[in-house]
């Protein structure tokens, strides 16, 4: 096989690795509080594709992967969400963004089912959010 | 041979630059170092812990480093050759820059050759962005102040 024939396979296969990602709408929620209205909230936002919730103690983490082209104002449909959910759960401390450490990490934590883990990762995603530089 | 009967001469002789396959070419390198920079980034979101928004830092210090070892071991220019602008646009021009020069006055000495060339071009793009985020961060502080806009 000819160089020029392995470098097209490669990118043809890079390219369809890239469309079969797809985590879709998680919530794990360890608390007694109706998990169910934060994941019809964010269910029902059309710009948003993918999300993670996860509610334990007295923190709420949602990460979000919204539609390619909103990506420009990714941190204002965060903020709205946010503003939102703390409407629903106003005695709960809340993080929502749309960077996709949050969406990567919280679905590690979901993935790896350790509830003691819980609430000391979920203080080092809030602290990664608040970070500037 | 008068002024104007050279110059047409010299026009019809020059070769026309191939603008179209140019800019294909500059358009597919520039894309091609903008997504080993996209892997960079990723490997520095999903190791360490670094979010989307801070992890551009790292990924250009490490975008910068791989082009100046590629520009000392001598891949760069040929890279260059072929993507044009595309290969100097990105943050890796900018290491090329710096270390084309330092290697090419090593000869005149380490404080005046190396030292005085290197930031011959890569000076004036510092000064020029420091100076442009300095205005732009000066006219979106007055738009603030005047509460056309927030933060």
């Amino acid at each position: 096989m000819t160089i020029r024939k392995i470098l097209l396979l490669g990118f043809i296969l890079v390219l369809l690795a890239g469309c079969s990602t797809s985590i879709g709408f998680k919530t794990v929620n360890t608390t007694d509080v109706d998990g169910q209205r934060a994941e019809t909230l964010v269910k029902e936002d059309k710009r948003i594709k993918n999300a993670v919730i996860l509610i334990h103690d007295d923190r709420l983490i949602a990460g979000l992967r919204v539609n390619t082209f909103e990506r420009f104002k990714k941190r204002k449909i965060a903020k709205e969400l946010s503003k939102e959910l703390e409407k629903l759960y106003p005695e709960m401390k809340i993080t929502v963004s749309a960077d996709s450490k949050v969406l990567l990490e919280t679905n590690k934590l979901i993935d790896e089912k350790n509830e003691k883990n819980y609430a000391k990762k979920m203080k080092k995603i809030s602290s990664l959010v608040k970070e500037e530089t | 041979m008068d002024e104007k009967k050279y110059q047409q001469l010299e026009q019809q002789i020059t070769p026309k630059p191939k603008y179209v396959k140019n800019c294909v070419a500059a358009f597919l390198v520039g894309g091609l170092i903008c997504l080993i920079g996209q892997f960079v980034a990723l490997f520095y979101i999903s190791f360490f812990d670094f979010t989307e928004r801070t992890a551009s830092n790292p990924t250009v210090a490490t975008m910068i480093f791989i082009s100046m070892l590629l520009t000392g071991f001598g891949y760069y220019k040929k890279i260059a050759q072929v993507g044009g602008a595309g290969s100097a646009v990105p943050i890796t021009g900018f290491g090329n820059a710096m270390i084309s020069t330092a290697i090419e006055h090593k000869s005149e000495g380490y404080v005046l050759g190396v030292g005085g060339n290197m930031f011959k071009l890569a000076g004036s793009v510092i000064v020029y962005g420091v100076f442009s985020a300095f205005v732009v961060a000066l006219i979106k502080t007055i738009l603030v102040g005047l509460g056309v806009v927030s933060w």
